[in-house]
């Protein structure tokens, strides 16, 4: 561990936002020189997919997930959908791949890098993404649809490494 | 001086231009940061602190200049 400290960021799901969420966590770490591992376990394997057109938002497993229109009248712009919509409208065929394209578009709107541009970043800047082995084995996932520079590491090996480490699990 | 723009971006990119610049531009002593993320007002200082870089805040028309000095 080096001096200004490490941290240990865990995913376990492979959704947009919570993708989004640990990259900026762990860009801004690795700028404060702290040595960041992102260890991706079960479902977030598609977090390290080549292609992150696969990543989707999903409000019905997150309910405090705020939903606003990015586009439109000020007044439209400040309607929780999420909050006002009953929960089955997020089952409807095409109602993820809309909120998907709201949250890219808010991205946007912001002026924020897209999910592949942080990630990118991350890279570039030594964050450290380590695929769990085990969830490799069952999901059969061939690793040429994965990014080049991760390791394949199983929890023992993980904890190991990140014992010292401040962990986020996520 | 090096000026690093970040206007009308939000967090985290401020603190990641301002460490790409750092980080670039090595033999440069003086850095000015612009951004209009308001929680810059914290995450400046904070990152100055924890890089042990001196850091003053002036705010005009709606944007943050931060100046920003590495000690040699």
């Amino acid at each position: 561990m080096n001096s200004k400290g490490s941290l240990s960021l865990i995913m376990t799901k492979g959704s947009l936002d919570a993708f989004y969420a640990c990259l900026v966590l762990a860009s801004t770490a690795v700028a404060m020189d702290k040595e960041v591992r992102v260890f991706c376990a079960g479902n977030s394997i598609k977090c390290l997919y080549k292609d992150l057109s696969a990543l989707r938002l999903n409000p019905i497993e997150n309910e405090g997930m705020v939903m606003r229109l990015p586009f439109g009248p000020k007044w439209l712009k400040k309607v929780d959908w999420n909050a006002v919509l009953p929960r089955f409208v997020w089952l409807l065929p095409g109602a993820r791949y809309l909120a998907t394209t709201f949250f890219r578009k808010a991205l946007q709107a912001k002026n924020q890098p897209s999910i592949v541009e942080m990630r990118d970043i991350c890279l570039e800047l030594g964050v450290q993404f380590t695929v769990c082995s085990m969830t490799l084995d069952l999901t059969g996932q061939d690793k040429e649809y994965l990014i080049d520079s991760i390791e394949v590491a199983g929890a023992a090996s993980y904890f190991a490494d990140s014992m010292p480490s401040q962990s986020l699990y996520l | 001086m090096v000026v690093v723009d970040a206007v009308n971006l939000g967090c985290p990119m401020p603190i990641l231009k301002l460490k790409r610049a750092l980080s670039v531009q090595k033999e440069s002593v003086q850095f000015l940061l612009k951004t209009t993320d308001e929680g810059a007002k914290k995450d400046v200082p904070a990152f100055c602190q924890q890089q042990s870089l001196t850091v003053f805040l002036k705010e005009e028309k709606g944007v943050l200049a931060f100046y920003i000095k590495r000690e040699v």
